[in-house]
């Protein structure tokens, strides 16, 4: 039926959001919905051919009228569908390239070969732009931290490890309280656990 | 060096500033683990560290090798270690090699006495002590110090003036070496004679310092209490340092009742003036306010029924010899002249009769007479957690020693299961220092429960579930001993070995075995006169013996007639043991921090006891 194709290609990008890794792309269904609006572009062609022959003002023609209504909604549906699941998929992108991501990396596994270039030339911008600014850590987090220092708890012996300001000695089983500055990377690798 | 009241702000602010700096961290806290109270005092001194910003690091360590390990794996940036419930009673510079290349300060906050009087006389090592007694150390350090100054005699003068043990041993052996030496090369008299005074001198010294160091150890404060004493001298006192020093000082109800009833008339002080009178009554969700209230000295009363906390409860079960089968029926009679029936006094506490919980207190004091229970009602410290009901500092207690022992909760299936030690057969030499360095692992993995658990009301909850399990399975085990007639009277005390107890590998860690330790010796003593005691349970998967021994019961015969002296139970036996051991040359192993526990194979162990009650009975 009419937006069907546009329809599954929602779903998938509803679930996708849940997603850790990006699903390959699904070029059938993006093919199908493009085919789609072709067809409707010349059904509505078609009708406008029509009333011209007849020479009538569509205004006046009721059928003909809700006929365009119709299939120019559902062209611009499967308009908006195709960019919503090309946009949620360019901003997925855009998060691994700010995450410092490889093209090679498995998390970048399922893109087509556009999206490859596009998350290229995004990692090109991004470095470039961080370039600029060298003493600031453009890719930290943007949450403001709440507490200036924290305690950690430490999952898995990591042994010394250099900080900003010196060394932390990581073995498994201590807590410490320490600048949340400091340890944010470790956090993130799982080494310590926040309480 | 002692820091005493009037030097611990000074102290502390050295602490604080020395501590505070760019560097990632600069101080380290060395905790005992399998210690209620080692634990509370490291939390309130890691709230008070957080308060003042201090980067720092909790590290808790089951044992001397463990903590051996620790300390040597800092690095360089520490200039502060702080150890919590052990260190005084050991030589702590010559342990950890302290010297003055790293200008590395060490405090050691512990209640044991007495002091290892290097700990006193070395400039980077700062013994806290509030109430030094100065008339005990002041001689001993005096002879420590001028002990360096008197040369040596002997050839062999390589650090024999740090350490005195070796030096103390061999001083026989050198006195014919050294004779013998002298007749050959220094044939001059004179030379001989100035010797002979130095080697007195030396004597005198050292005869003055072993009578300190080989003291019996007691425990004159808990290191929780000095913690808050810390924190009343910096005016930062609030309820939750006061709820964990009061927990902490608690949990040595068993060991050091002394120093207890020494700080609880403060604590209860404190109680009073930190919370208002329309707090301790207020109902809100974010009350968490202490408050004082009769308590009893029933096991974990307002978590289970009223007869399982009286045969559970140490005090009433070993007083009315409830281990019998004719003290189940003494049990029934007493709740009959309380004028309770059995089926409300099984009943969970939750659902019992709001009646019967009012006028418990009235109900046991008509009776406690006629059962030598007087002491029963005493008065406890309850800390509220809003809506979430409230809990007394002694089930508190329990609580968390049962977290320690068996950790956190893992999964639902599990949570009402016993904790399960390996159980493997092979017994290699090694096989058995990797079980002891696993359940070191293990240990330091259950701190941190205890740790999470002491602001955490649903984790305690666990704990009191747990606690239950630990305690029904000491009675059973104390029971069996007791009618099993395997208690044997030495001449320096009784010796209870077990051997074959389908529980004996619950009490395989320093908390428990201490628990069914007190409740044997409690038992004894209330049927035969109270005398030191030493229980030894046998390892499987080690061969080894576990035996920690107690000195015996105090407060058995009413508490008003006591003096505080009497109450001061003095441990003979970690002397004792160390001796025992090194004379029969067994295999033994002291690592815990509790000062008389010994690991000693199963073939040395009967020697081991011979040589022990030998030395036992030359000393006394």
């Amino acid at each position: 039926m009419l937006g069907d194709n546009a329809t599954k290609l929602m779903q998938e990008a509803k679930r996708t959001i849940s997603l850790e890794k990006l699903p390959p792309y699904n070029k059938d269904v993006v093919n199908a919905v493009c085919r789609e609006i072709r067809v409707l572009d010349a059904q509505t062609s078609d009708v406008f051919t029509d009333l011209a022959a007849r020479n009538t003002d569509p205004a006046t023609d009721r059928t003909a009228a809700c006929a365009l209504f119709v299939l120019r909604l559902s062209l611009l549906r499967n308009k908006r569908c195709l960019l919503a699941y090309q946009r949620l998929r360019a901003t997925r992108i855009e998060d691994l390239a700010w995450a410092g991501l490889e093209p090679s990396d498995t998390l970048a596994e399922g893109l087509a070969g556009e999206e490859d270039e596009y998350l290229r030339h995004y990692s090109d911008v991004i470095a470039e732009y961080k370039g600029s600014w060298t003493n600031v850590d453009l890719g930290g987090s943007l949450e403001p931290p709440n507490d200036l220092f924290i305690d950690v708890r430490v999952v898995q012996d990591a042994g010394d490890v250099q900080t900003e300001y010196g060394v932390l000695t990581l073995t498994k089983n201590s807590q410490f309280y320490v600048r949340q500055s400091d340890v944010e990377r470790l956090i993130q690798q799982g080494i310590l656990q926040r309480i | 060096m002692l820091i005493t009241q009037e030097t611990l702000l000074d102290e502390f602010e050295r602490l604080r500033s020395s501590s505070l700096s760019h560097a990632t961290c600069k101080a380290s806290i060395f905790v005992a683990c399998a210690d209620v109270d080692a634990l509370c005092a490291a939390k309130c001194l890691s709230l008070t560290f957080k308060h003042d910003l201090i980067p720092h690091r909790i590290c808790p360590v089951a044992g001397f090798s463990d903590a051996g390990n620790a300390y040597s794996s800092l690095d360089d940036d520490i200039v502060n270690v702080i150890f919590i419930g052990f260190g005084a009673l050991v030589d702590l510079p010559e342990y950890f090699n302290i010297n003055s290349r790293l200008q590395r300060y060490h405090y050691i906050i512990d209640g044991r006495r007495p002091w290892h009087l290097n700990n006193i006389d070395s400039e980077f090592v700062r013994c806290i002590d509030l109430n030094p007694e100065l008339s005990l150390i002041e001689p001993a350090r005096h002879a420590w110090s001028a002990l360096k100054d008197v040369p040596d005699v002997s050839d062999s003068d390589t650090d024999s003036d740090t350490d005195f043990d070796d030096d103390f041993a061999s001083s026989q052996d050198e006195d014919t070496d050294t004779e013998s030496e002298n007749d050959e090369d220094n044939p001059d008299r004179k030379h001989r004679r100035a010797k002979r005074k130095v080697r007195r001198v030396r004597t005198k010294y050292e005869d003055e310092i072993n009578s300190y160091h080989f003291m019996d150890t007691y425990i004159v404060a808990s290191t929780s209490s000095q913690v808050y004493g810390l924190l009343s001298e910096l005016g930062r006192t609030s309820n939750s340092y006061l709820w964990l020093a009061v927990v902490g000082t608690t949990a040595l109800d068993d060991i050091a009742p002394a120093a207890v009833q020494e700080a609880m008339p403060v604590f209860k002080d404190e109680v009073a003036r930190l919370n208002s009178e329309i707090q301790q009554h207020l109902n809100a969700a974010d009350n968490q306010a202490l408050t004082l209230d009769t308590d009893f000295r029933l096991f974990l009363l307002r978590h289970w029924s009223l007869y399982n906390a009286l045969i559970h409860s140490k005090y009433v079960c070993t007083r009315l010899h409830l281990w019998r089968q004719s003290g189940r029926s003494r049990v029934k009679r007493l709740l009959a002249h309380m004028g309770i029936s059995i089926i409300s006094a099984k009943e969970n506490w939750v659902h019992t009769d709001m009646e019967l919980k009012k006028t418990l207190a009235d109900r046991f004091r008509k009776v406690s007479a006629n059962y030598d229970i007087e002491s029963i009602i005493v008065e406890g410290i309850f800390r509220k957690f809003g809506f979430r009901g409230k809990i007394s500092a002694r089930d508190a207690v329990d609580a968390i020693a049962a977290l320690l022992e068996s950790g956190r909760p893992h999964s639902l299936a599990d949570s009402r299961s016993l904790p399960t030690p390996q159980s493997s057969a092979t017994s290699s030499p090694d096989h058995g220092a990797k079980v002891a360095t696993d359940r070191d692992k293990m240990y330091v993995e259950h701190f941190w429960a205890g740790w999470d658990s002491v602001d955490d009301i649903n984790l305690l909850k666990y704990g009191v579930e747990k606690a239950q399990i630990l305690e029904e399975a000491v009675l059973r085990t104390g029971a069996a001993i007791m009618e099993s007639k395997t208690i044997r009277e030495l001449r320096v005390g009784y010796l209870v070995a077990v051997r074959d107890s389908p529980d004996q590998n619950m009490f395989l860690n320093p908390i428990a075995i201490m628990r069914l330790a007190q409740w044997i010796s409690h038992a004894v003593a209330n049927l035969r006169k109270p005398r030191p005691m030493i229980l030894a349970i046998l390892d499987k998967a080690t061969d080894t013996y576990m035996a920690v021994g107690l000195p015996s019961p105090v407060g058995m015969s009413g508490v008003d007639d006591e003096d505080e002296e009497d109450l001061n139970q003095k441990n003979a036996f970690r002397i004792g043991f160390q001796e025992a051991a090194e004379r029969t040359e067994a295999r033994y192993r002291i690592d815990g921090f509790e000062s008389a526990t010994i690991q000693i194979r199963r073939q040395d162990f009967s020697t081991f006891m011979e040589a022990l009650v030998d030395f036992q009975y030359s000393r006394s």
